[in-house]
């Protein structure tokens, strides 16, 4: 993928670039808002990450911009401003997703890797059908190859969030925002303990393990 | 700002302005009462006049015409004792008794002005000339004394009376202004202390409880509540400067070891991985503080909407389901439908997850951690009990401040953050977080 990073700071900007090379994107980069706002105009990329304290151009406004602009990129924010309000405020403006710095490196990795493959919504679809697994939200039925499975509200919202990030890595702190609602980090791992409850219903009794741990990083649906 | 002056105090033109109100209806109550009494007066004299023609008239047909002007005669020679004036005229216009008057006036009531002259004032005299049944024309008059003394009086007092009041008035604002300048003028020198740094000072209180006394007392309510979160400021530096400084001195002393005996690889790497590990400790220690300091702030506020507390109590406990049954730990539920407060559902969460967490923390398996959420007098609230080892009550009050952590559970994990955080929830919500014994174990209470 072809990622613009738009931060200022040079170490930061030297980490994130070397991590996303190594993970396979092709990086360019800019140290300011204007620059970073003319680079994303000029060029198509696949993800823009865009720091929200910049010279030039602050990032609320370079995103605020683009979009008006027509420049659908998808935007993930990084921010020293943890709050929720700050979170808000940049989603509003335009922005994808939203990661406080300090962040862990699988985190930035599986969020960009999120958003770049986040389909333009036209219709939120109430049949959801990946690999083997059929779910249909809104009766909350879940049926692999033709046996039907009893799941709760809970893990069918966490099924069908990981099956919509399919072959994609999806981490704790991602399920936690958009399963639980938890914007904090809980200090016990109840995400790992609702995936094994939920691994022992859909895969037990079949040859393929849908749901598979990735070591540092979470986990990754494999339909 | 600080020297007084009149002209530019509020109160002073406040005065004033009442004065010259106060002043002017004043002065048209007066003319309104001019004009009554003058015409009164008026009225009256033309009445009494009136009268004495028509006792004269018939006087007049009883009479011979000599001795009726004769009567007119000894009437206007007792001019002194008498107010009226009289006059009698021939048919053809003679004059046979009375005043000096040349010729009759007409029918009817005349006024006439005599000029001032050298030695004497001008004066008004009001007539009323008839046409006696012999041909005969009397007139009968009275000077119009009364009304001219009523007219003096007012023309004299009236300016005098209106001046004096604007001159009290003015007085009057100048002395309160000044009055009410030296008061605020306190409060304004306690701003001005406060701004060259003396924090304690306080405005003045009269206990009159006027409205200086209510900027008084609201002033000095700011800066307590100024002061209050001053004073938690400096106790969070501390705080940190404290709590932080264990953490950041194992992370200092893990690398340092490894630079002076590392023998491999591995060595390193298991000292970057503890690194890591005291950093995102230490990151979220952090978190926890900004996040405090933040709900503390009540900035919140502004975004409150209608949150459904029984919701986020059971998606709290449905998080919590899993690990707590992993740890042979039971949650039990008792939740009313539809308990609603004002609030911040992101916090709500966080504080009921803090305190589940907490709970299912200090607890043994075999535990039960029981969450309730119920309406006690249309005020919601919120439950979270367990039968583990509890609190000593001598430590509830303490454990809610930051870093506290008691002596039992030193080793297990936690930084000593989660229940001042759900403390600090609550507060913002308008709650008290209680903690008792739940004999065995701890409840703690919300009461919204």
């Amino acid at each position: 993928m072809r990622v613009l990073v738009i931060e200022d700071d040079d170490e930061t900007e030297t980490f994130l670039s070397e991590a996303l090379r190594g993970a396979g994107h092709s990086v360019s980069n800019a140290c300011d808002g204007a620059d970073g706002f003319l680079q994303a105009m000029k060029r198509e990329h696949d993800v823009l990450i865009v720091d929200r304290m910049l010279p030039a151009m602050d990032g609320l406004t370079l995103v605020k911009s683009l979009r008006s602009a027509g420049v659908p990129t998808p935007v993930l924010f990084l921010t020293a401003l943890g709050s929720l309000d700050e979170r808000v405020s940049g989603l509003n403006a335009g922005g994808d997703d939203y990661l406080a710095k300090p962040f862990a490196l699988s985190e930035l990795l599986a969020r960009v890797g999120a958003i770049a493959r986040r389909p333009i919504k036209a219709k939120q679809p109430t049949m959801v059908r990946t690999g083997p697994l059929e779910v249909d939200l809104l009766t909350q039925s879940v049926v692999r190859e033709g046996r039907r499975i009893p799941l709760k509200p809970l893990e069918v919202r966490l099924l069908n969030f990981l099956m919509s990030h399919s072959g994609a890595v999806v981490t704790r702190t991602m399920l936690l925002e958009s399963v639980w609602g938890f914007h904090f980090n809980p200090h016990t791992n109840i995400v790992d303990t609702h995936i094994s409850r939920l691994r022992a219903k859909i895969d037990k009794g079949f040859a393929t393990e849908l749901i598979e741990t990735v070591r540092g990083a979470g986990y990754k649906f494999n339909g | 700002m600080g020297d007084f002056a009149a002209v530019r105090s509020f109160v002073f033109r406040l005065t004033l302005i009442y004065g010259a109100i106060a002043t002017v209806s004043v002065a048209v109550l007066l003319a309104v009462v001019y004009q009554a009494t003058t015409g009164a007066l008026a009225q009256q004299l033309d009445r009494a006049i009136g009268a004495e023609a028509d006792s004269l008239t018939s006087e007049a047909s009883m009479d011979a015409p000599q001795g009726f002007a004769a009567e007119i005669a000894v009437r206007s020679s007792a001019l002194d004792k008498s107010q009226f004036v009289y006059a009698l005229f021939d048919n053809r216009g003679a004059r046979i008794a009375g005043s000096t008057l040349r010729a009759p006036p007409a029918q009817g009531w005349t006024t006439l002005s005599i000029a001032p002259a050298r030695d004497a004032p001008g004066y008004t005299i009001r007539m009323l000339s008839k046409r006696l049944s012999n041909g005969m024309i009397l007139v009968v008059g009275a000077d119009t004394v009364t009304q001219r003394a009523m007219r003096a009086f007012f023309l004299n007092t009236l300016p005098a009376g209106v001046g004096f009041a604007l001159m009290l008035a003015f007085a009057a604002a100048t002395m309160m202004s000044a009055w009410f300048w030296r008061r605020m003028e306190r409060v304004a020198n306690v701003c001005r202390s406060i701004v060259s740094g003396q924090l304690s000072i306080r405005a003045p209180v009269s206990g009159r409880g006027d409205e200086i006394d209510l900027i008084a007392k609201s002033m000095n309510a700011m800066l307590d509540r100024i002061a209050t979160l001053v004073e938690a400021m400096r106790q969070v530096t501390n705080d940190i400067a404290h709590d932080l400084r264990t953490p950041l001195a194992r992370l200092r002393q893990g690398l340092e070891r490894v630079t002076l005996r590392a023998q491999s690889v591995e060595d390193y790497e298991a000292a970057v991985r503890g690194a890591i590990r005291e950093a995102d400790g230490l990151l979220d220690t952090f978190e926890a503080l900004l996040k405090i300091a933040e709900t503390e702030s009540g900035t919140a506020r502004a975004s409150f909407t209608d949150v459904d507390l029984s919701q986020v109590v059971e998606s709290v406990a449905d998080a919590y389901d899993g690990d707590a049954e992993a740890n042979g730990q039971h949650i039990t539920l008792s939740i009313e439908p539809n308990v609603t407060v004002r609030g911040d559902a992101n916090l709500l969460t966080q504080m009921t997850a803090n305190l589940v967490e907490n709970s299912l923390r200090h607890c043994p398996a075999g535990t039960n951690v029981a969450l309730r959420v119920t309406k006690d007098l249309g005020r919601a609230v919120i439950v979270v009990a367990d039968n583990g080892p509890g609190i000593p009550p001598a430590d509830c009050a303490r454990v809610l401040g930051r870093f506290v952590r008691l002596e039992r559970s030193r080793t297990t994990p936690g930084s000593g953050l989660g229940l001042s955080l759900a403390s600090a929830v609550a507060s913002l919500h308008g709650a008290r977080l209680k903690l008792e014994d739940n004999r065995p174990g701890l409840r703690c209470v919300l009461q919204f």
